[in-house]
């Protein structure tokens, strides 16, 4: 398997300002306190993944984005096992994408967690096409 | 002799199930061979997101959980 795309914030606020769709892997718990703040956005929690990726269009580039960027790797691959050709996954998730000013709502007060079965420990393999953050 | 591999990115719930796989094989004296596989990509091999995932001769029979000792031997040795 080809290693996955991954993106900086600032690339993937830049791709969202063009309409590229975001999906949100978090969980409900997790968007309620803060989400992304874009235009095309569409929630799959990752423990629902499996059952509910479907839902994510596969003719269209997607940005796939969680808390810290471990959860949202793990889903950029399972997509791209499926067929999906120009997805792309978000590195340092939320946290960071906050943290460079670009626009959430509500207030982010985790500052990490998350991953694989609920915490962070996902180890990364992607490949890490933009150096911007 | 069995295929045992437990996936799993080495966060505490599946440091949980491989410990619990290696009582379980040596108590019931299973003859098999156990692997942890971490790396991202071989475990997406096997489609699955809900981690830990025990896989026994290829086959994904459980994922996302860690079960009791009874259920462990069963899918273990079935």
């Amino acid at each position: 398997m080809n290693n996955a795309v991954e993106i900086c914030p600032t690339t993937a606020f830049g791709l969202t300002e063009k309409g590229v769709l975001l999906v949100d892997v978090r969980e409900p718990e997790e968007f309620a306190e803060a989400s992304f703040d874009v235009r095309n956005l569409m929630l799959v929690p990752f423990s629902q993944f499996e059952e509910r990726y479907h839902e994510i269009p596969a003719d269209r580039q997607v940005i796939i984005a969680c808390h810290v960027g471990e959860r949202s790797l793990m889903a950029t691959y399972f997509l791209m096992n499926h067929g999906y050709g120009q997805v792309v996954n978000m590195q340092h998730g939320i946290v960071r994408w906050a943290e460079k000013g670009f626009p959430v709502k509500g207030e982010l007060k985790r500052k990490s967690g998350g991953c694989c079965c609920g915490s962070n420990s996902g180890k990364h393999a992607g490949n890490h096409s933009s150096g911007c953050c | 002799m069995k295929d045992v591999k437990i996936l799993g990115s080495g966060c505490a719930k599946c440091n949980l199930l491989a410990d619990a796989v290696k009582a379980v094989i040596a108590a019931e004296n299973i003859n098999a061979s156990i692997e942890k596989v971490e790396d991202i990509q071989k475990i997406l091999t096997y489609n699955v997101l809900s981690l830990p995932a025990l896989v026994v001769d290829g086959e994904v029979r459980l994922k996302g959980r860690v079960p009791d000792r009874a259920e462990l031997k069963d899918l273990l040795t079935r």
